[in-house]
């Protein structure tokens, strides 16, 4: 048993566990602390333009009430103590509590960003490796050329363009109708996915076409590539084999990399497009001055992130044993 | 797009330096971004001072939704108000905004990764700690709930925007001074009595000036599109400044009749991107050939 802990201290994986603890706590502290820098505190802003008509003992028992009178460091620990216990706070506006609301929407955005990434890798791998197998060539150069367009074009523009044109020349606009679920009506659902998830793909296709072409230039210079062809593989297994099934490591990683881009462009494109995501829970709580379901769910959101990129470090190592010397 | 660029590290020849706008502009990227930032930033520091072929706020209904012409550049809108102008003022106000967060993010961020890599220890953990917790949100959805709650205002979207990429100077500082920490001439400038604070600032922060400086020139590509997006969504730049993102959303459902005002907005924001991220990889090259001799 002892041994067994002793190995767990030092271990990589440990530190790297322990660390994204540390940073989620840090997490919780900022996100707890956007409360208190607002204008006016929870008590104000649950009553809006009423507020001014409190007096002051009234304030102070809702205050009271509210328990925003005792220490910072307290009100911290008992509104952890609540997110831990699934208390996410109460959206008068909606009529329903936070925590209802985000597993309702969750699973939008989660569909949103699977299908992203699945069409950002169908786009990016093959564009990467039709970019590397002649560097410097004409197609590397088209390659290059789109990808840099592509990142320069912000996710709300290429939103925009797609979804005005195809609804006001094509006539298509499935995004028109009400949101359909995934279980309820699939043909409708993909429809509307459809071209969110296209915005957001092909702009993280980008990153993973780049990573895809500076792996496989990378590998083909290995000398287990030398040999393996010296040995007389074939050529198309030797670079599906060999080249692209070692460059997939780096394509992983820089696929769970782009999950946090994805979640910041869920707000953008489930507002175009009118996907009743997290994005849109965030940015609709921004605008009706909800900070309780902002709070919460930008909480959400940054654990998501967090344990994602965890989970991509953790299989990186996995996959690649030569990280855990570093 | 938060990726982060630490491309490995070479300390420049002087004698290079001297030279270092003439490489600059024999790169083929450098070249193309260098004319593509000069006439957006022209442009932009135009629509600032209000030299432009019109006024970007008045309306002219007599003029309204005219395609664009020889008077009309890029055409006019609903109100009659020319398009160019309110692009070349939203341009501006783009420029200033992106122009004073990654000056804030980029001071600050290089004082905490330089003072983080050279002392190490406890102050390094903690400004790593700091680094993680700001990392941990997606940059859109951190500069986003940052400029939702503060009061609206030019700076204030620039403050979030620029707490929004303060870890990536910090990440890009902290790497060379590890290394530079070591150096013989910082040994030797350390040995000679030199106080440790002064070194920093004598022999380690101009050595990685070139990394910091291509930082910089992404980041401000990445703080243009932040700001249009935020914009975009409602909680940027407040009118009545022009502004990129808002003429974009305006547009949209004007798009089949006057498609100019989505194309007027949108190919600015672009080639203002398209040029700031090529002149970056043409001074990456200039200033570590090394990492550029792969492309």
């Amino acid at each position: 048993m002892k041994s067994t802990l002793l190995f767990l201290q030092g271990h990589p994986v440990t530190r790297r566990v322990g660390e994204a603890l540390l940073t989620l706590l840090g997490v919780s502290v900022l996100t707890f602390a956007l409360l208190r820098v607002l204008p006016g505190d929870q008590v104000t802003a649950s009553y809006g333009i009423d507020a001014g008509d409190l007096s002051k003992t009234q304030l102070a028992q809702l205050h009271a009430y509210y328990g925003l009178d005792k220490p910072l460091a307290e009100q911290f620990l008992s509104w952890l103590n609540g997110v831990f216990s699934g208390n996410l706070g109460f959206s008068s506006n909606a009529g329903q509590s936070v925590a209802d609301m985000t597993a309702q929407a969750l699973p939008v955005t989660l569909e949103l960003a699977v299908l992203s990434i699945v069409l950002a890798l169908v786009i990016g791998i093959p564009g990467g490796m039709i970019a590397a197998s002649r560097p410097g060539a004409l197609r590397d150069n088209a390659a290059q050329t789109a990808s840099l367009l592509v990142l320069s074009a912000p996710v709300f523009l290429t939103g925009s363009v797609l979804a005005s044109v195809l609804a006001n020349s094509f006539g298509w606009n499935p995004n028109g109708e009400t949101y359909a679920r995934l279980t309820e009506d699939p043909l409708m659902n993909i429809q509307q996915m459809l071209l969110p998830a296209l915005v957001l793909g092909v702009s993280i296709a980008s990153p993973i076409m780049q990573t895809t072409r500076t792996a496989i230039l990378d590998i083909r210079g290995e000398d287990y590539i030398r040999t393996a062809r010296a040995k007389g593989v074939p050529e198309r297994a030797l670079q599906v084999r060999h080249v692209l099934r070692n460059a997939l490591i780096p394509i992983v990683t820089i696929s769970g990399l782009q999950f946090g881009f994805l979640l910041g462009g869920a707000v953008v494109v489930e507002q175009i497009f009118s996907l009743p995501g997290i994005g849109r829970q965030v940015l609709l709580g921004m605008e009706q001055k909800e900070y309780s379901v902002v709070q919460s769910t930008v909480l959400v959101i940054a654990v998501l992130f967090v344990l994602v990129n965890l989970l991509t470090d953790l299989v990186y190592r996995m996959v690649d044993p030569r990280v855990w010397s570093r | 797009m938060s990726t982060v660029v630490e491309p490995p590290y070479t300390p420049s020849a002087p004698a290079r330096r001297e030279s270092a706008l003439r490489a600059l502009l024999r790169n083929r990227s450098g070249l193309i971004g260098t004319v593509l930032t000069v006439l957006v930033i022209a442009t932009a520091v135009a629509g600032s001072v209000g030299a432009l072929p019109y006024d970007p706020d008045t309306q002219d209904v007599a003029a309204a939704l005219q395609s664009p012409s020889g008077a009309h550049w890029f055409g006019t809108d609903q109100f009659g108000r020319d398009v160019f102008s309110r692009v070349a003022s939203g341009l501006g106000s783009s420029l200033l905004v992106a122009g004073v967060s990654v000056a804030l993010s980029g001071s600050l961020g290089v004082v905490l990764g330089i003072l983080a890599g050279y002392y190490g220890g406890l102050l390094d953990r903690v400004i790593g700690v700091l680094t993680n917790v700001l990392f941990a949100f997606p940059s859109l959805l951190l500069a986003l709930t940052l400029a939702s709650t503060l009061d609206r205002s030019w700076r204030t979207v620039a403050l979030a925007i620029a707490v929004v990429y303060l870890p990536i100077f910090v990440r890009v500082a902290r790497g060379p001074v590890l290394t530079l920490r070591s150096a013989d001439y910082v040994t030797a400038a350390n040995a000679i009595g030199q106080r440790r604070l002064a070194t920093l600032f004598t022999h380690v922060l101009p050595n990685m000036r070139g990394i910091v400086l291509v930082q910089v020139t992404l980041t401000l590509s990445w703080a243009v599109l932040t700001e249009a997006s935020l914009s975009f969504l409602g909680f940027g730049t407040p009118p009545p400044a022009a502004s990129l993102g808002v003429m974009v959303y305006d547009a949209r459902t004007l798009s089949s009749i006057a498609p100019w005002l989505l194309a007027g907005p949108g190919i600015a924001l672009i080639v203002f991107v398209i040029g700031l991220n090529m002149f970056g990889a043409g001074l990456r090259d200039v200033v570590d050939p090394r990492a550029g001799g792969r492309r």
